[in-house]
């Protein structure tokens, strides 16, 4: 399983897939930026401490990076078949579902890693907008959401990457129904009970993002469970197909 | 087995109502080059591609290194380096880096392994150019380099001449030689040019509308090759009247309004001539001839030649 994640990442070398995603990350950052010259109460959002850290993130998850990241991890299953590199693999022999494994597992990394991104931009600026303002604790919390979303956006897209290896069609598929899913999370997020259990908020329950009780908490984590499960079990599918 | 590294027994496959491989019987002996002989779309990858378990067998059986194939790729695999159609890499990576990682998940133990690979096919070690920007000759040596990566015991290459300029061919031909001659091993090569597959192989399958017409070993499909003596006249009618009435010869078919070809080869050439000559027939060659490998393959497929 080593080897096969260590050739899942040298894969993604030079990716114009992985490039648009870095691109994406920083975009939205960037608008969220802009986003925040707004003057609101005779003061722009972004002269608020930790507003610049809380927004991007939000925006980034209900718009922009579970479509990403669904993109890219359809993209590294897909590709094998449209570069034709699947009989290759197959008389090495690879199975089929070690490989599917071994890039979710790169998936969920980069998913982590995109997130990590985005709090690095943000926290930067966020030092050079108010470093007197910013604490430890403040920090480490962020730090935590960022690193909690991109684990859990990875779960709640997790299922339609899956998806996509079932059904081995265009990767592109994969960027439109995420990126449907995570808009509906929007108007999820209106209900207290729905945006617990929708994978896209769940993530934010999860990750603390949203101000939630113990319960909602174990609701979103089973949630999000159950979306890894799913996932499992289409590969698990998968793997009877193969065989 | 008898010791064959491949056997099929009536190996067929059936696209909906098309037979693309019918009852075909290959027999691949060990450390030879059998060249697997036939037009384009006759069934040659499709045979490669149940011998190698890619695509399911509608009837027969494949026995691969004395065992049946089916239920036993996983552990047949290791043995074997393949290119089948077009090979297949990373566009964002550069020739080393794809090698690099197929050698890494075929568990490959020497470590110039791809040095050596990249070397033997004449592509360079460590080179910057992406996969993406290989002509497609490239593309095939990078594909050969990959086969032979993990030092097989049989080589199974699907027209690994596809693509390159004459000098790649030339050197393709020798180093899949080299692999037979000098380190032994059994190569399954199919092409559709006659004239690559008679300076490659030792053994001989000509195919045709997925039936193997024929199987031998080159040596003895060239013995079979008819000899005659080509004779250019000013008069074929007339000559081929005075070769039946005074030769009593039946054995001869006409080219053209020029050339005859008398299958006996033991006539007194001279005596012909003298015959010829007196009935005023201008006799302007007489040269003793073979039938090349690719008379044969019309001869038996019934039909046009082949490149």
């Amino acid at each position: 399983m080593k080897i096969l994640i260590w050739a899942e990442r040298k894969k993604l070398r030079r990716s114009k897939i992985v490039l648009t995603a870095v691109f994406a990350t920083v975009m939205v950052a960037v608008i969220v930026f802009a986003q925040g010259q707004f003057v609101f109460n005779g003061s722009r959002y972004v002269d608020s401490a930790g507003w610049f850290m809380t927004t991007a993130q939000s925006l980034a998850t209900f718009y922009v990076l579970p479509a990403v990241i669904a993109l890219v991890g359809s993209y590294m299953i897909c590709r094998e078949e449209q570069e034709d590199t699947q009989k290759s693999l197959h008389m090495i022999p690879i199975d089929e579902t070690r490989l599917t494994t071994a890039k979710m597992i790169v998936l969920l990394a980069f998913s982590v890693l995109i997130y990590l991104l985005l709090f690095v931009i943000t926290f930067l600026c966020e030092v050079v907008l108010h470093f007197e303002a910013l604490t430890a604790a403040m920090i480490f919390t962020f730090f935590k959401v960022y690193l909690l979303d991109g684990i859990g956006v990875f779960l709640a897209v997790a299922p339609i990457v899956a998806l996509v290896a079932w059904i081995k069609k265009s990767y592109w598929l994969a960027l439109v129904f995420a990126e449907i899913y995570s808009f509906t999370g929007l108007f999820v997020s209106m209900s207290s009970m729905l945006k617990t259990f929708y994978p896209i908020t769940a993530a934010f329950n999860l990750s603390g993002y949203y101000e939630a009780s113990t319960t909602q908490i174990i609701g979103s984590v089973i949630s999000l469970i159950l979306c890894g499960c799913l996932a499992v079990a289409i590969l698990a599918g998968l793997k009877r197909r193969t065989h | 087995m008898d010791g064959y590294i491949i056997e099929t027994r009536q190996l067929t496959k059936v696209y909906g109502e098309q037979t693309a491989v019918n009852n075909v019987d290959l027999h691949i002996k060990p450390g030879r080059i059998y060249g697997l002989l036939g037009r384009n779309g006759v069934g040659k990858t499709t045979i490669m591609k149940m011998v190698l378990g890619l695509t399911p067998i509608t009837s027969g059986e494949v026995d691969v290194f004395g065992k049946n194939i089916k239920g036993c790729e996983k552990r047949v695999y290791p043995r074997i380096g393949a290119i089948i159609e077009t090979p297949g890499f990373y566009p964002n990576l550069t020739g080393t880096e794809n090698l690099e990682i197929f050698a890494k998940l075929r568990g490959t133990t020497c470590p110039d392994a791809v040095k050596n690979a990249l070397e033997i096919v004449g592509l360079p070690y460590k080179d910057k150019k992406l996969f993406s920007k290989y002509s497609l000759g490239m593309k095939q040596r990078l594909g050969i380099a990959n086969a032979i990566l993990h030092d097989p015991e049989l080589l199974i290459l699907d027209e690994p001449t596809n693509g390159l300029d004459p000098i790649g061919i030339a050197e393709v031909r020798n180093f899949i030689k080299d692999l037979s001659v000098v380190r032994g091993k059994t190569i399954l090569i199919s092409s559709h040019i006659l004239s690559e597959v008679a300076l490659l192989a030792d053994d001989i399958g000509i195919i045709d509308h997925g039936v193997l017409l024929e199987e031998n070993s080159l040596e003895e499909l060239q013995k079979k090759n008819n000899k005659y003596i080509m004779l250019r006249v000013s008069d074929v009618p007339k000559a081929a009247l005075i070769l039946e009435q005074q030769f009593k010869l039946k054995d001869y078919s006409v080219q053209d309004d020029h050339v005859l070809r008398l299958y006996d080869t033991s006539l007194d050439m001279a005596a012909i001539n003298k015959a010829l000559m007196m009935q005023d027939i201008a006799v302007s060659g007489a040269q003793l001839c073979n039938d090349t490998l690719e008379d044969y393959f019309k001869k038996i497929t019934g039909g046009e030649g082949i490149a």
